[in-house]
């Protein structure tokens, strides 16, 4: 089976269209939720109700489209809508802390061990907890996922400008998060 | 910052925090089974459907039935019981301006609202300054609500106005 044959059988209400997208798509979605929301049975119960969605908007999803990048979108906006509500009861006040974040960027341009690589790894890992959902969100688009900076604003409906923005301060604030660590 | 180092760093992070051999779909498939299967079942029973629907109305008709039994009155019906009378439970009194108003007793039932008040200094309006006696105003029930002045009720709600 093929994706279009699966998406097909979806439309025609054939939960089996569903369960091929579901084990070709489900290891890569968690994952990129779990970048965001850095919980593992969270970011498994958001791609779940993401499939369900996604189950119950296909009749209006064009078949002509690739599955993949919708879907995963789906899961993105989900993760950053979930963090912000959370987040918003947890770290107000972690300000103090954002310091930890400003030396990874320039450490990982740079490593030439793999024992260093995997601690600049977790170092960026800390770092990325400390951008907001939708900091978080774009570098998640941009490096994990390697979607453009057009595909991003689509997704998130707003505009490629707002994007470059956004992938801009976050990257500077991961690169200076990291730089600063570097030089203690 | 480095596009493939940062891509392999979240990769890596990635794997070491999701296994691969996750399986989301048994827990998927089980809730849209229940769900397929309630619809289903509606579907292939069209008796069971109309049984669940007269059900729905009966519950909603007795929660209404059951708010009218405990105040009498359904909002956008009126009033339910007929036999109850509805009396103020003691006189109340308010002075704005100089002027008091005590309203010393209402009774209403489902045809009527009866209003007894006084004013008191009321040196404007000299018609009801005359009425320094006990003013009791029989009026026939209708569904106007306070806040909209209908002519029969004119009187008595300006009263109630005062009132607050």
């Amino acid at each position: 089976m093929d994706e279009k044959r699966a998406i097909q059988q979806l439309k025609d209400g054939d939960i089996g269209g569903l369960e091929y997208l579901v084990h070709r798509y489900q290891v890569k979605a968690v994952r990129t939720s779990y970048l965001i929301t850095r919980d593992l049975g969270l970011a498994e119960d958001i791609v779940q109700d993401s499939f369900l969605r996604a189950y119950r908007a296909i009749r209006g999803f064009d078949a002509g489209r690739p599955f993949g990048p919708w879907f995963l979108r789906s899961v993105i906006n989900a993760s950053v809508k979930l963090m912000k509500r959370t987040e918003r009861q947890v770290q107000i006040g972690d300000e103090a802390d954002e310091s930890v974040l400003e030396e990874l960027a320039l450490r990982v341009d740079s490593v030439e061990s793999q024992v260093e690589f995997a601690e600049v790894q977790g170092q960026i890992w800390d770092a990325m907890q400390k951008l907001s959902p939708r900091q978080r969100a774009v570098i998640v688009q941009r490096y994990f996922l390697e979607m453009g900076e057009a595909e991003m604003a689509k997704g998130s409906g707003t505009a490629t400008g707002t994007i470059k923005w956004l992938l801009n301060a976050a990257r500077a604030r991961l690169r200076s998060l990291l730089a600063e660590r570097s030089d203690k | 910052m480095n596009e493939l180092g940062m891509k392999d760093a979240l990769e890596n992070i990635a794997r070491a925090g999701v296994p691969e051999k996750i399986n989301l779909w048994p827990e998927i498939e089980a809730l849209l089974n229940k769900r397929r299967s309630f619809v289903r079942t509606l579907r292939a029973r069209p008796l069971l459907t109309i049984l669940v629907v007269l059900l729905i109305i009966l519950l909603l008709t007795g929660a209404a039935y059951a708010v009218g039994l405990l105040t009498g009155y359904i909002p956008g019906i009126g009033f339910v019981q007929t036999n109850d009378l509805r009396v103020l439970a003691e006189p109340v009194s308010q002075t704005r301006q100089g002027v008091a108003v005590t309203i010393e007793q209402v009774v209403v039932d489902t045809q009527r609202t009866v209003l007894a008040y006084k004013t008191e200094d009321l040196p404007s309006l000299p018609l009801i300054q005359k009425a320094k006696v006990p003013l009791l105003v029989h009026q026939p029930h209708c569904d106007c609500q306070m806040e909209k002045l209908c002519k029969r009720h004119r009187k008595s709600v300006m009263t109630a106005h005062l009132n607050r």
